[in-house]
């Protein structure tokens, strides 16, 4: 029966009942696919046309599916009359600016370009090895057997190397199988070599996924490139050009996360034009490796060129509060909430800054953990000096470090990290969030905090107690200046202690347990 | 945030179809090839000045040309290779043009596509690669003539297929690259020219048009492969699994042939692709959470991420042939379409990307 328009329930296209082309419907409508249809059949007006339906329609698709194909427009492309007279003045003035410096460019580097070309020649790789060949069909057939699918082609086909496959007369006398055994002898060779070529071919074919597959993902990752740019010669135009694309080039590789692969475009790219910027997008990338004193010397470079900065201040302080330098990092938030008092991400980090002081119980705001170089009197404190062995002048954090990873153990895991390159001075629980781009959530504060309660306590509030009694009290450990190690007068240096166990018997003064005399 | 906006700057109308165009790097000007209806070449250099283009060389050869590239020229010099429809390949000083710096039959059938690396972009030596329809992919150096430096090709000439698209990638140093080449029939073939092996191939089921990495200094991150039937493909370079390959995504544009897709140098996941029904998409990628996934086996495979369409515009009723960004000014661009009109377009706030 011929569809009659008038009486037709649904529609020509996609049949849909015709009910559903209706507001309330639509409205009602959460099948995306539905929907689509609908709009394509309002679109294409052969129901009807229904402007306000189209528009309802649209609305209801964008709001369920706005990545749906069906809302693709074909539209003309704007021209300056189209567009804003402010907009389009200020974009023909950067167009005619750019055309005017690049012309300039070109017209001083035609001057210089002469000499630096024969150099230019001189510096590229020489020519690959003439006439290398390969073959389509005999790889496609390796591959078809490295797939082992059955090949329906023989082997001769396609392939370079012929095998001859006539077939020998039965020798009629000796000196005929002579010399059939040398053709014999041929042949197997001729075998033997297509054997290893497929063999090798196979294996450069399977080994060159596996590699890539099986190897770790940071060996692929990164590019096997030196850290510094071959920029001898070059005008500082072009230096500062190979500069800028590398900039690029690590600006994307730290978008995709591939923040080696951004940190090394970044050393790059500082070789050849040492720019702020390119220092500072280094520090981030430092900072998201986890590789903190680098992310701190970066960020000084920044700041002695740009005092200014704001982001170079708070990468720097998200550093410092990684390595446990709490006062350098509040100088740094300081200076930062100075410049940018909006600044949320500053004012965050600070007040997490405070609690983890709080925390640890010291009033002064500038106090910092001294390692007591300087021993007691007693048994405890040498063998504890002994066991930690401890450098008088040994950096802070490292002997702090050093606790804190013997004493916190499990509680403090160490950050995952791709590569065997990270410093030691990660000993900081993970941090989920980037604390740069968000505020960090009151769930991360309480984490860190819990985990700076879990350290075992340390050492040196007691041992600050008990001191030596001949030495004057210690009032502020905060003034107290770092000193060189006292010579021990009364008793032997600590290595003599040792072998004078073994050899002589215990002096009267010493309190240490004597070993044994044989 | 705001979507970019493609604004149609100058609009030329020419006197032979177009079939290529290309920027010089470093310059205001830019290359466009074609063939004029009597059978030559046509080979033109425009320079953007004051809201117009003006004209700077035009000249005409023997045969016309089908695909042009400037990747060989080396910095301050302005070499434009040039495929012909007699299979020659050319490399054209196109500030003396009379006589070509290069010159050299590559194929006994005309050079379909053309690709080059090594000079302004990508570590190495200068290198261009043209495919042909007889269904050979060779890899010439213009400081060797005659032979080529690499050739990849089928023994059974009459069952090869023509080569549509080619491009170089992984010319991150002076000894890597790769290129890889589309076919008619949609295959596609990924060569190690460093090993100078196969390294990987797969099947697109569409006649692949164009192909391009996202950036050809760099270990391969990504690439685009645009086919007939209104497709195209972004494989994610980065993890290769010994069966499946290379994770790939998959998306629907244009309702016809795209002819090809060119990344933004600035920012290599923001690309535009062209159609045979006269428009440009603009398009952009973005990662997934974690790109590497590891299967049962323990092997690691790559994980696509998705594409969005930033802004689509409808040029002309004929296919847009060619397109290319410039690398030195953000949103600039040129394209050539079959309808006889050289277009420069500036595409708005990618900057914001």
């Amino acid at each position: 029966k011929p569809m009659d328009p008038m009486t037709a329930q649904f529609t020509r296209r996609y049949n849909i009942p015709l009910d559903h082309l209706d507001f309330r419907y639509i409205s009602g409508c959460s099948d995306v696919k539905e929907l689509e249809n609908i709009y394509k059949v309002l679109l294409s007006g052969e129901e009807g046309r229904y402007p306000e339906l189209e528009t309802h329609c649209e609305e209801r698709l964008r709001l369920l599916a706005p990545n749906s194909r069906a809302l693709r427009k074909e539209q003309p492309p704007l021209s300056a009359a189209g567009l804003d007279q402010a907009e389009w003045a200020s974009i023909a003035a950067d167009l005619n600016a750019w055309t005017a410096a690049v012309n300039t460019n070109t017209g001083s580097a035609d001057a210089g370009q002469e000499k630096s070309k024969t150099d230019a020649d001189d510096l590229l790789p020489p020519v690959r090895a003439a006439n290398a060949t390969i073959n389509l069909s005999q790889s496609q057939q390796q591959q078809q057997m490295a797939s082992s699918t059955t090949t329906t082609s023989g082997r001769t086909s396609g392939s370079s190397v012929s095998a001859s496959s006539a077939k020998r007369p039965m020798p009629r006398s000796y000196d005929e199988w002579s010399k059939l055994e040398k053709q014999l002898e041929a042949q197997e060779e001729r075998d033997a070599a297509i054997a290893a070529d497929e063999a090798s071919i196979k294996q450069a074919n399977a080994s060159k996924p596996s590699p890539a597959a099986t190897a770790s993902p940071a060996s692929r990752k990164v590019p096997n490139l030196p850290n510094r740019l071959r920029v001898d010669g070059l005008s500082n135009e072009e230096r500062a050009r190979l500069a800028e694309q590398e900039k690029a080039k690590g600006n994307e590789a730290f978008r995709s996360g591939d923040y080696e692969e951004a940190a090394l475009y970044y050393s790059r790219s500082v070789s050849a034009s040492p720019l702020p910027a390119a220092y500072n997008n280094r520090a981030f990338a430092y900072l998201k490796l986890q590789k903190y004193t680098a992310c701190v010397k970066d960020c000084g470079r920044v700041l002695k060129a740009e005092p200014d900065n704001v982001k170079a201040l708070l990468r720097r302080a998200t550093a410092y509060q990684k390595i446990h330098r709490i006062v350098d990092a509040r100088a740094d938030l300081e200076r930062l909430l100075r410049l940018d008092p909006g600044s949320a991400a500053g004012s965050a980090l600070l007040s997490e800054l405070d609690a983890e002081l709080a925390k640890r119980g010291k009033t002064s705001a500038s106090a910092k953990r001294m390692v007591i170089e300087e021993v007691g009197s007693s048994e405890e404190d040498d063998e504890d000096d002994n066991n930690a062995g401890l450098e008088a002048n040994g950096p802070v954090s490292n002997a702090l470090n050093g606790r804190h990873q013997a004493a916190a153990g499990g509680s403090c895991s160490t950050v995952q990290s791709s590569n065997s390159q990270v410093e030691t001075e990660q000993a900081s629980p993970p941090v989920m969030k980037d604390p740069l781009s968000t505020c960090i959530p009151p769930a991360t504060v309480a984490l860190l905090s819990n985990l700076s309660s879990k350290r075992k306590p340390q050492k040196q509030p007691t041992r600050l107690i008990k001191k030596n009694p001949r030495r004057s009290p210690v009032k502020n450990p905060a003034t107290r200046k770092r000193q060189l190690p006292r010579m021990k007068r009364r008793r032997p240096s600590l290595r003599q202690t040792n072998l004078t166990r073994l050899k002589r018997p215990a002096t009267s003064y010493s309190k240490r347990a004597t070993m044994p005399v044989p | 945030m705001e979507k970019p906006q493609i604004i149609a700057h100058v609009q030329k109308s020419l006197n032979y179809t177009l079939y290529d165009c290309k920027w010089l790097p470093g310059t205001a000007r830019f290359a466009v090839v074609g063939s004029h209806p009597r059978g030559t070449g046509a080979l033109q250099m425009y320079e953007i000045a004051q809201g117009d283009v003006t004209i700077k060389l035009d000249t005409e050869k023997a045969k016309s040309f089908k695909c042009c590239t400037f990747g060989a020229s080396l910095p301050g010099r302005s070499h434009l290779a040039t495929g012909d429809f007699n299979g020659q390949l050319h490399v054209w000083d196109v500030d003396k043009p009379e006589v070509p710096a290069y010159s050299v039959k590559a194929h006994q059938e005309i050079v379909n596509t053309i690709d080059a690396v090594g000079g302004t972009v990508g570590e190495g030596a200068p290198e261009i690669a043209t495919g042909s329809r007889d269904g050979s992919v060779r890899v010439w150096d213009p400081r060797q003539p005659n032979d080529p430096v690499a050739c990849m090709e089928s023994d059974d000439k009459a069952t090869a297929r023509d080569c549509w698209a080619v491009a170089f990638g992984d010319a991150f140093n002076s000894t890597e690259r790769c290129l890889v080449s589309g076919y008619d029939n949609g295959d596609l073939k990924l060569f190690d020219l460093r090993a100078m092996a196969l390294r990987w191939e797969t099947n697109l089921k569409n006649g692949i048009c164009g192909l391009e990495f996202d950036r050809r200094d760099i270990p391969a991150n990504k690439l685009v492969a645009s086919t007939l039937e209104g497709k195209f493909h972004v494989f994610d370079m980065r993890t290769q699994h010994p069966n499946k390959g290379f994770a790939s995504l998959t998306e629907r544009a244009h309702k016809s042939t795209v002819w090809c897709a060119r990344h933004l140098p600035q920012n290599r996941d923001v690309f535009m692709t062209c159609g045979g029904s006269g428009g440009l998409c603009l398009w952009q990628y973005s990662y997934p959470t974690a790109r590497v996934a590891k299967d049962s086996d323990g092997l690691d495979y790559g994980v696509a991420g998705t594409v969005a369409l930033l802004q689509n515009v409808t040029l002309s009723t004929q296919p847009v042939a060619s397109f290319d960004w410039s690398p030195d000014k953000l949103g600039l661009g040129i394209c050539a379409s079959f309808d006889q009109c050289l277009r420069v377009l500036i595409v708005t706030k990618l900057n914001r990307l």
